[in-house]
């Protein structure tokens, strides 16, 4: 290693260097040139334990001070090795404090037993044993049979030293030490250790198999012949405590059993569940081992194993092979069946009646013997699941169920709204049509006036009166108008009645007509309202003064081709001939060569279209426009922007211009009357109808806040 | 983009024939009249087409084997008839101007009979199927205006209170239809614009 890292500060400092040169805390190296932190004493357990191997490499001792204690066979007292005269040590404070505390030794065999080794000064056999070089740490076919002879025999007690002086899972770091070596494989002074141990023990025929707890079948004792858990006799004396005169010697609970045993001393209060002792039979093996407060006994060191199974081990080395005639049955005590290993892992055996009981639901019905369904989940009770209620405010909360309502209003279908409909009433509708038509019939037979013409003259009308008299007074030659006839055959009644006499005026005047159309009946209605406007004409020569062009076709389109080549939009009559070579269109290039335009138009659209693309090609030339009542207001503001320059709409505008006109008895004053008479009917049935209703309301208001 | 060609077409007709507007350019002006025809030859036959589809679906309506139509028959017999009618005669005959002075217009004009007194009886049942201040206030608009077309105040015309009031009134109509035309000359601007920038393809499907 070619530097040595500070433990404090992760420096890297010289390898000679006594103190680091950063943080100036002093650096104690060790062989190998790493470094231990001097106040690093996390293993010190490991190394009480394990002081044999103090020397290795990872520990701060030198390899000579270590060899003599590693040697095997030393028996002289003074290469007895550090850690063993520690273990000794503890041992004897542990026994001397014991006998303080504990009862006359002829009540407590095992208590004498460990205390009269000391009297004598002497150590017992057992002990002895463990004064033999062993590896610290056993190789795991050494330590699993050793720990095996320890679950059956030896939780009877720590020896009542209280508590072990490591942690419970020393085995476990064994194991540990030897699966996660680096490269995989265990180190050397392990590997000589374990082959060492392994020879001999095959060579005594003392080699022990692990005990499969898993119902495998048991290995048996190479000397003996028989299995481990059969030949230990616990009822019988060990040989040590008959050596030392004791031979009342009976298997007893040990005092931390017997304190805690509510009835003292019952060895079948164990097969009782009773709350003042830990349930072993429910405890998993990690649990149970926790709560008694011991370690796993395969972890266990050889002197903190219990005496009877240390002296059972001696005793089965010593002993000379048995036949199985010759054998006891092995008998457990009571209290030792209770705490077994086995018995601690696997659940509570089942009483003679669930072992006889058939399963009579589910997919293993009509079995006899099967583990009831229904016992794990009495027996186990369901664990307590912690509350996770969430802490919010008021306002979160409000937030919260905002957004819960929108996500379930999304997935929601819409709802439509069934409005409750009024059951249509044949027989007022009946009277109703009956009425407004007879009304109407009569006013129009009767001739009868409610009132007079109407004497107020808005200023499109009057617009278009004027435009329409600036037209007849133009001779020579006479003004030629571009006439639209585009409205439907349904408002032709009003369209007509309301055209007819401007138009008159104008075939009076010796105007000449062009018309087109973008509805398709609209040369034909145009041809009739020639008709009707030139009846009883004088002067009046259909073939000089009117013109018709048929339809265009392609709406606002042909409108736009109309206003730019008038000769292509519309090339020829309704008859088929050609119409430009006629001579009421000749000089007439386009749009802005006819003296103006009259559009008839039932339809705001129609006229939009018309002022759109027609109008800015009239080059100033007049537009007027004869509409619907219904259509006018769409219209009017074009006419207060100046884009039309008069506007006739509807009966009304008829009456105003016949007025301006000075015409007397006309078409229009005859309808008139009732046209006032329809819109009087309208007026009351309105009027009528919500009196009624608002009065039922009423009544219905008050006879529900009566009831 | 599903029709670069089309799309690109488009785009420059549109703007050509807003360029032959704009910019006194024979030529322009030209292309412009010349895309016009175009458009107006293609909506003639694009009535055609809709004649032709016309018939075949009244065709297809009677010889249907469930729920056969057979005013679809009596709309057929008109078609053929009118079509051989001015196929013979011209739309100039006198004669053939007969079908529709003396069947269509009275026809048309019996419906908007029909809707008059349908609009009367609804007016009768105006506050029995809405219930609010918004019937009161049709209702009240509907009388006034009804009142002023109908020229019963022309006898008030020396009035001057009534005349400024009547010429007050007759302005409301006007200002919200002035209303209605800002928007949909906005609405057409926007369309023409989405149109020249691609936005809206109506012609690639």
């Amino acid at each position: 290693m070619s530097e040595v890292i500070c433990p404090y500060c992760g420096t890297p400092n010289l390898p000679d260097a006594k103190e680091c040169k950063y943080c100036h805390k002093p650096l104690s190296t060790r062989q190998d040139g790493e470094m231990t932190p001097p106040g690093s004493d996390n293993l010190d357990w490991l190394a009480n334990l394990r002081g044999a191997d103090r020397d290795e490499p990872w520990q701060g001792e030198s390899a000579e001070e270590n060899q003599g204690s590693r040697t095997p066979g030393g028996p002289e007292e003074d290469d007895v090795p550090e850690w063993l005269e520690r273990i000794r040590r503890r041992s004897m404070e542990d026994r001397a404090l014991q006998e303080m505390q504990t009862p006359p030794l002829e009540d407590r065999p095992d208590e004498q037993s460990l205390s009269s080794p000391d009297k004598e000064g002497d150590l017992p056999d057992w002990l002895k044993i463990s004064e033999e070089p062993q590896p610290p740490f056993p190789s795991p076919e050494e330590s699993e049979p050793l720990g095996e002879e320890i679950d059956h025999a030896g939780q009877t007690a720590p020896t009542g030293t209280g508590e072990t002086p490591f942690p419970a899972d020393l085995g476990e770091f064994d194991l540990g030490m030897e699966e996660t070596s680096p490269s995989g494989e265990a180190p050397d002074w392990l590997e000589q250790l374990k082959a060492e141990k392994s020879q001999a023990e095959f060579d005594t025929g003392e080699l022990d198999l692990p005990l499969d707890l898993e119902g495998k079948e048991t290995p048996v004792d190479s000397g003996t012949g028989m299995s481990e858990g059969e030949e230990i006799d616990f009822e019988a004396a060990p040989e040590f405590l008959e050596q030392a005169g004791i031979e009342d010697f009976t298997t007893e609970f040990p005092d931390w059993i017997e304190e805690s045993t509510p009835e003292g001393g019952d060895s079948d209060f164990l097969e009782k569940p009773d709350k003042s002792l830990p349930d072993f039979s429910a405890t998993e093996d990690i649990g149970m081992k926790e709560d008694i407060g011991f370690p796993p006994v395969e972890q266990l060191p050889a002197e903190a194993q219990p005496e009877t199974t240390r002296q059972t081990e001696i005793d089965r080395a010593a002993a000379p092979p048995r036949r199985d005639a010759d054998i006891e049955p092995a008998r457990l005590p009571g209290w030792l069946e209770a705490i077994k290993p086995i018995e601690s892992v696997a659940p509570a055996r089942f009483s003679a009646e669930a072992d006889n009981q058939t399963e009579s639901r589910g997919p293993l019905a009509g079995f006899q013997g099967i583990i009831p369904g229904s016992y794990p989940v009495t027996k186990y009770p369901k664990s307590a699941v912690p509350a996770l209620k969430m802490q919010v405010t008021e306002k979160q909360r409000v937030y919260a169920n905002l957004l819960e309502n929108l996500i379930s209003e999304e997935a929601k279908p819409l709802q439509r709204k069934v409005e409750k409909a009024a059951a249509p009433s044949e027989l007022l509708r009946f009277f109703v049509g009956i009425a407004l038509v007879g009304l109407l019939a009569f006013m129009l037979f009767s001739g009868i006036q409610l009132g007079s013409l109407p004497g107020l003259y808005s200023p499109d009308t009057v617009a278009f009166f004027n435009t329409i008299q600036q037209f007849s007074q133009v001779q020579n030659p006479p003004a030629r108008i571009l006439v639209a006839v585009d409205y439907e055959p349904a408002l032709a009644g009003e369209m007509q009645t309301a055209a007819r006499t401007p138009l008159r005026q104008m075939l009076a005047s010796g105007g000449q007509l062009i018309m087109v159309s973008t509805v398709p009946a609209g040369p034909a209605l145009g041809e009739q309202l020639v008709a009707d406007a030139a009846t009883d004409l004088p002067v009046f020569q259909p073939d000089l003064q009117v013109v018709n062009l048929g339809y265009l076709v392609g709406g606002s389109t042909s409108l736009a081709s109309l206003a730019a080549q008038p000769s292509i939009a519309a090339p020829a009559l309704t008859s088929g001939s050609p119409a430009w070579d006629l001579p009421l269109l000749q000089g007439i290039q386009s749009v802005a060569d006819f003296d103006g335009l009259l559009l008839m138009t039932d339809n705001a659209e129609t006229a939009r279209a018309w002022i759109e693309q027609v109008q800015p090609s009239l080059a100033g030339k007049p537009l007027l426009i004869i509409s619907s009542a219904q259509s006018a207001p769409i219209i009017l503001p074009y006419y207060q922007s100046n884009q039309v320059q008069g506007m006739l709409a509807g009966l009304s505008g008829s009456a105003a211009y016949e007025q301006l006109a000075q015409i007397g008895a006309s078409k229009t004053s005859s309808l008139w009357g009732a046209y006032q008479a329809g819109i009087l009917f309208v007026l009351g049935a309105i009027l009528l109808g919500g009196l009624v209703y608002g009065i039922r309301a009423l009544f219905h208001n008050f006879s529900r806040k009566r009831a | 983009m599903r029709a670069p060609l089309s799309t690109a077409i488009a785009i420059a007709a549109g703007i050509v024939v807003l360029l032959g507007y704009f910019l006194p350019v024979p030529e322009l002006k030209m292309i412009r009249s010349m895309l016009i025809d175009w458009a107006v030859i293609v909506a003639g036959i694009a009535g055609l087409i809709a004649i032709i589809h016309l018939v075949k679906v009244h065709i297809k309506k009677l010889s249907s084997e469930q729920n056969r139509d057979y005013y679809s028959l009596i709309t057929l017999i008109a078609f053929f008839f009118t079509l051989a009618a001015g196929l013979l005669l011209s739309p100039s005959d006198q004669r053939f101007q007969q079908v529709v002075t003396s069947i269509q217009v009275p026809v048309e004009a019996s419906l908007m009979g029909v809707l008059a007194i349908s609009l009367t009886y609804a007016s009768i049942r105006l506050f029995q199927r809405r219930k609010g201040w918004m019937p009161i206030i049709f209702a009240v608009s509907a009388v006034v205006f009804l009142i002023l077309a109908s020229g019963f105040l022309s006898i008030a015309d020396q009035v001057p209170l009534v005349k400024t009031l009547m010429s007050a009134l007759n302005m409301l109509p006007v200002a919200g239809a002035r209303g209605i035309l800002l928007g949909i000359a906005l609405g057409s601007l926007t369309t023409g614009l989405r149109i020249l920038l691609a936005a809206d393809r109506p012609y690639s499907g």
